[in-house]
Parts: structure tokens; C-alpha cells; sequence
């Protein structure tokens, strides 16, 4: 895990700061960002975030607005860095086209060329990289993906679905070293999102760097991978999915609990080690936790200790965007 | 990288397809059929010269003046603007080909259908008109206006948002008044190139036909290589959505 990140300044404004140098990355690293901002104008997009990314899945987690996107953006050289460096098998992909090859992209937007078929779209994208069999890597990857190569329909007609496991396609003809997906398991049934997360995992055994944008913690759970937390166009954490997920389960949480005696009850819940402090409001009592599993594990038979019937108990700060907001302000 | 010899055809048919919309179509036979309606009625006019004087405007200053680059417009100005609006430009630009390789087959792709367009209305327009000694320099200006309007205009689509509207600027303001004040500001036309080739085929004196003979032909590509080139460096330089 890397140290914890200091809040982003107030309103995302542009600040001029100084922060330590990054750790050097590992020599295994097939992508290295360098204490990276993008701005628009005087809007903070991406502020001064290093990571590294080794082969293997890796989840860009974060809120929508968050900076993800245009973090993939600069990592495949589609944007250009306002400071710092990016580097992916050791070339800045923005100055240098060769990098293209080796970098594979399925863009979030859900725009296609209307005129083409699956097959001709994947093709075409095989051909301007490069590909010496470009039909026949065209038709192995469509279906790798679930799709018939021989659909004649033009990709308009396709569902959600389908374009993203095209775009996937065309991400993955020319067998890139680096994958960049941005939300690519949006609009896909349950099914399809099984096997597209299976499908990850298999090309990153391969030794490639499949590196996976989402602002769904249960969908990056299931990638099992190291993950790059950005909340606010900062790096809010770094590391393996499970200590983030430890970190996430520690933190303080606000509970509110609706009872018929909350008195009773709030005087029995302030004598308990896990409680950091208690509201009391007409017959609702709001209750801040270090430990929310432990007071849920207590609340049942503390409501039978003091006779009291309950009838809400609801997690006040249990969304994703606390979650980041606690993460970033750690 | 990709070589230019693998890239550009590859680009080229995926551009070229891509632009021939049922809407682009459909104005652009609509401009085609004016040029044919006007030329065919251009017989009528009265007077020794009338007939020819008649086949001149409709030719030369709709066909030459406002057909042809109204069709470049229409063309150039969203080949690459759409694809930056669309926000497909990622699937051609992040691949291993030098940005010129794009900016060359979008061009090739505007000046492809450009041609088939524009060349044979106006030649068949002049015959219409009885007046085939115009066919065949209608025929050179249309060529050399697809390729000078059609560069332009590709730059200016893929550089500004607005480029349609700045393109129509130009035609309507630059074009049509501003050349018109003095031969500084025609130089700076391609309107006036384009009408110094039309002015071969008639005795009747055309406006803005002052340029030299290498002049009207050399410039339009001239102009052209300029605004690929700018078109390239545009493609290079730009952030892409």
C-alpha cells in the first residue's frame, strides 16, 4: 500500500505543490506514471499521481468523474500530460505512434462506425496494426469474445453488449502487451461478465498488463487483482485489492437506528467499546462506529436487554462515493 | 510502424465508405441538378452572347464558385470533425501509422468523391449548354477545386468545432466580397484560380480569372499540401477524446 494521499485542494482548483518523489517503479513494470496532472484550463482533472502496473490484472478504480478515464487516455498517449511522465515499455506513448503497437483500447464511449460489421470493424483495426493474417486474427478474437464473425448486421443494430465485447475485439487483435478497458463489463448480462472477467485474467497469465477502469467495488472484487484507487484526480490508494477492502470495512461508519424505546437503547449502545458517539432525535438515534460488523453482531440482543422493538436499522455513509471520500482523506 | 503502403489503403476505404451518407448524397444531387437545370436553360437566353454569357454564370459562377466548394464543405469539413465529434478518431489514431498516413487518405477519400461529383455535372452541364469549348477547362477548375477546397476545408473540420460555419464564412464573405475589393484579397482566393482556368474556354471576360497560368494551376495544389500538412500536424497534437 502506498502512504495515505493528502485531500485534493478545495473545489479541484489548480494548486501549485510539491510532493515527494515517487518509489521507483519495479523493474517488471510495463507502464510507469510519473507524477502525472492533466488540467483543462484552471479544472484539475488528474493531480500529481504515480503508480506503476505490472503484468497481471490491475482495476483503475474509482467514482465516475474521478479522472479515470482520462487517466487511460494518457497512459495509451490519446492525451497529453499537463506535468509528468507516462511511459509504457519504456516509451512515452504520446510522442512516439510505434508505442501504438503494444497498446490495446476499448474506449468507454459507445459510439461505432456505423457502416462496418463486427468483422470488418476488427479487421480493419488488425490491418492498421500490422497484423499479417489480419482476417483470420479478426475472426479468432470475435470469437473469443462470444460474437459471429459471420454477422453480416452493421454494428448499430448491436446491443450494448455486443459493441463492448467489439470493442474488446479490436483491443486484442494485434496481441497488445498493454490493454487499457475503460468500463468494459457495462451492459454485459452476468453470464457475459463472467466470461469477460475469465477472459482477463486469461490474457493477463500471458504476461500481458490488462489494466481495468470501474467505479463498481463488487465488479473489481471479482477481478481478485491489484488495484489504483483515484478519487478527485488523486491517488487515493494503491495496492492489493483485499488490504483496500480491510481498509474500506475499518472505517468509521454513521448508522441510524429507529427504535420504540431509543432512549434505552442509546444509553445501553454509549456503554459499548465500538461506539465513537451517539445522536439522539425524537425516536431516531444515529450511532458513529469503529467497528460496524461488531455492532451489528450486538444490536439484536442488546434491543432484547432493554425491551425495545426495532424498526429501521440503515447504513447512513455505506456508498461507493464515502467509501472514496474516506480513502482519499485518510 | 505500419508502412504507408499498408496503412493508407486500409484508412482510405473505411473514410471513403464512411462519408457517403444518405443525407450527404442527397444535398449533393440537389446541388448537381441545378447545375444541369441552370445549364440546360442557359440556351434560352436571348442576344449574341446571351447563350454564352448565360452558360458562364451558371457554370462558372454557380458551378465553379459555389457548387464545388458548397460540395467540399459538405465533404472535407466532417471527414475528420465528425470522427473527433464521435469520438471515433481513437480507432485510427492509436495505431502504429505516422499521422500524415491519415491526414493523406482523408484527403484522398474527399478528393475521390469530389471528383465523381463535381467533374461530370459541369461536363455534361456545358454540352446541355452548347458550349463544349467550357467542358473541358469546367473539367480542370472542378478538379483543382476539389483538391484546394477539399484540403482546406479538411483542416478547418478537424482543427475547429465550428468548421462547417467558418467554411461557409469564408465562401460567402471572403469569396464573394472581400476578393472582389482588390487583387490582394482575390490572391488570397481560390475562387479566383479556379475562374482563371474557366476564363480559357470563352472569349467573354470572367471576374477574378487574373492569375497567371502556372499560377492557377500550381497554387490550388499548393494550397492543398499546405492544409494536408496542417491537417497532420493538427492530427498530432491534439489531445484526442
Amino acid at each position: 500500500m502506498t502512504a495515505p494521499v493528502p485531500p485534493p485542494p478545495a473545489g479541484g482548483r489548480l494548486e501549485v505543490e510539491l510532493s515527494a518523489p515517487a518509489s521507483p517503479p519495479p523493474p517488471d513494470a510495463l507502464v510507469v506514471v510519473d507524477r502525472v496532472s492533466k488540467w483543462f484550463g484552471d479544472l484539475v482533472a488528474v493531480s500529481d499521481v504515480s503508480f506503476s502496473v505490472q503484468p497481471g490484472v490491475t482495476a483503475l478504480l474509482g467514482p465516475n468523474g474521478a479522472g479515470k478515464s482520462t487517466m487511460l487516455r494518457m497512459l495509451c498517449g490519446l492525451a497529453r500530460p499537463s506535468s509528468g511522465t507516462v511511459r509504457v515499455l519504456g516509451v512515452d506513448p504520446r510522442t512516439e505512434p510505434s508505442a501504438a503497437a503494444d497498446i490495446g483500447l476499448a474506449p468507454q464511449q459507445e459510439a461505432v462506425f456505423n457502416h462496418l460489421t463486427a468483422l470488418e470493424f476488427v479487421r480493419a483495426s488488425a490491418e492498421l496494426q500490422g497484423v499479417e493474417q489480419a482476417e483470420t486474427e479478426a475472426r479468432r478474437v470475435l470469437g473469443l469474445v462470444e460474437l459471429d464473425p459471420d454477422d453480416q448486421r452493421r454494428l448499430p443494430t448491436y446491443s450494448k453488449g455486443m459493441r463492448q465485447r467489439v470493442k474488446l475485439a479490436q483491443a486484442i487483435v494485434h496481441e497488445p502487451r498493454v490493454i487499457l478497458l475503460d468500463e468494459p463489463l457495462s451492459g454485459l448480462d452476468p453470464r457475459q461478465r463472467v466470461h469477460m472477467v475469465s477472459l482477463f485474467h486469461d490474457l493477463a497469465a500471458e504476461g500481458r498488463a490488462v489494466i481495468v477502469s470501474s467505479h463498481v467495488l463488487e465488479e473489481v472484487e471479482r477481478f481478485g487483482s491489484n488495484v489504483v484507487v483515484i478519487a478527485k484526480g488523486r491517488l487515493a490508494a494503491q495496492g492489493d485489492f483485499r488490504e483496500i477492502r480491510a481498509l474500506m470495512d475499518d472505517r468509521p461508519q454513521r448508522v441510524r437506528i429507529r427504535c420504540d424505546r431509543p432512549r434505552s437503547l442509546a444509553s445501553a449502545l454509549v456503554r459499548r467499546s465500538e461506539i465513537a458517539g451517539v445522536t439522539l432525535d425524537g425516536d431516531t438515534i444515529e450511532v458513529d462506529t469503529n467497528d460496524a460488523p461488531e455492532l451489528a453482531r450486538a444490536l439484536a440482543p442488546l434491543c432484547v436487554e432493554v425491551g425495545t422493538r426495532l424498526h429501521e436499522v440503515r447504513p447512513l455513509d455505506d456508498d461507493l462515493e464515502s467509501v472514496f471520500r474516506y480513502l482519499v482523506s485518510r | 510502424m505500419v508502412q504507408a503502403g499498408r496503412s493508407i489503403p486500409v484508412l482510405y476505404r473505411l473514410l471513403l465508405r464512411g462519408q457517403l451518407t444518405k443525407g450527404r448524397l442527397f444535398a449533393l444531387g440537389g446541388l448537381a441538378a441545378i447545375v444541369l437545370l441552370t445549364a440546360a436553360l442557359s440556351r434560352q437566353a436571348t442576344g449574341s452572347d446571351g447563350p454564352e454569357s448565360a452558360a458562364l454564370f451558371a457554370l462558372g459562377e454557380y458551378g465553379i464558385a459555389a457548387f464545388v466548394p458548397l460540395a467540399a464543405l459538405l465533404l472535407a469539413s466532417p471527414m475528420l470533425g465528425n470522427l473527433v465529434e464521435d469520438r471515433l478518431l481513437v480507432y485510427l489514431w492509436l495505431k502504429p501509422v505516422a499521422r500524415w498516413h491519415l491526414a493523406i487518405a482523408a484527403f484522398a477519400a474527399v478528393v475521390t468523391v469530389l471528383v465523381v461529383v463535381t467533374v461530370p455535372p459541369l461536363v455534361i452541364g456545358s454540352l446541355l449548354a452548347g458550349q463544349p469549348d467550357l467542358a473541358w477547362p469546367l473539367a480542370l477548375a472542378a478538379m483543382l477545386g476539389s483538391v484546394a477546397y477539399g484540403g482546406a476545408f479538411l483542416f478547418v473540420g478537424v482543427r475547429f468545432s465550428f468548421g462547417l460555419w467558418l467554411g461557409l464564412a469564408y465562401l460567402a464573405l471572403w469569396e464573394n466580397v472581400i476578393a472582389r475589393l482588390g487583387d490582394g484579397p482575390a490572391r488570397l482566393s481560390i475562387r479566383s484560380y479556379l475562374m482563371t482556368n474557366v476564363q480559357r474556354g470563352t472569349r467573354i471576360e470572367v471576374l477574378l480569372a487574373d492569375r497567371s497560368t502556372w499560377a492557377s494551376i500550381v497554387i490550388p495544389l499548393v494550397i492543398a499540401v499546405v492544409f494536408v500538412a496542417l491537417t497532420a500536424r493538427t492530427l498530432a497534437s491534439n489531445d484526442v477524446d
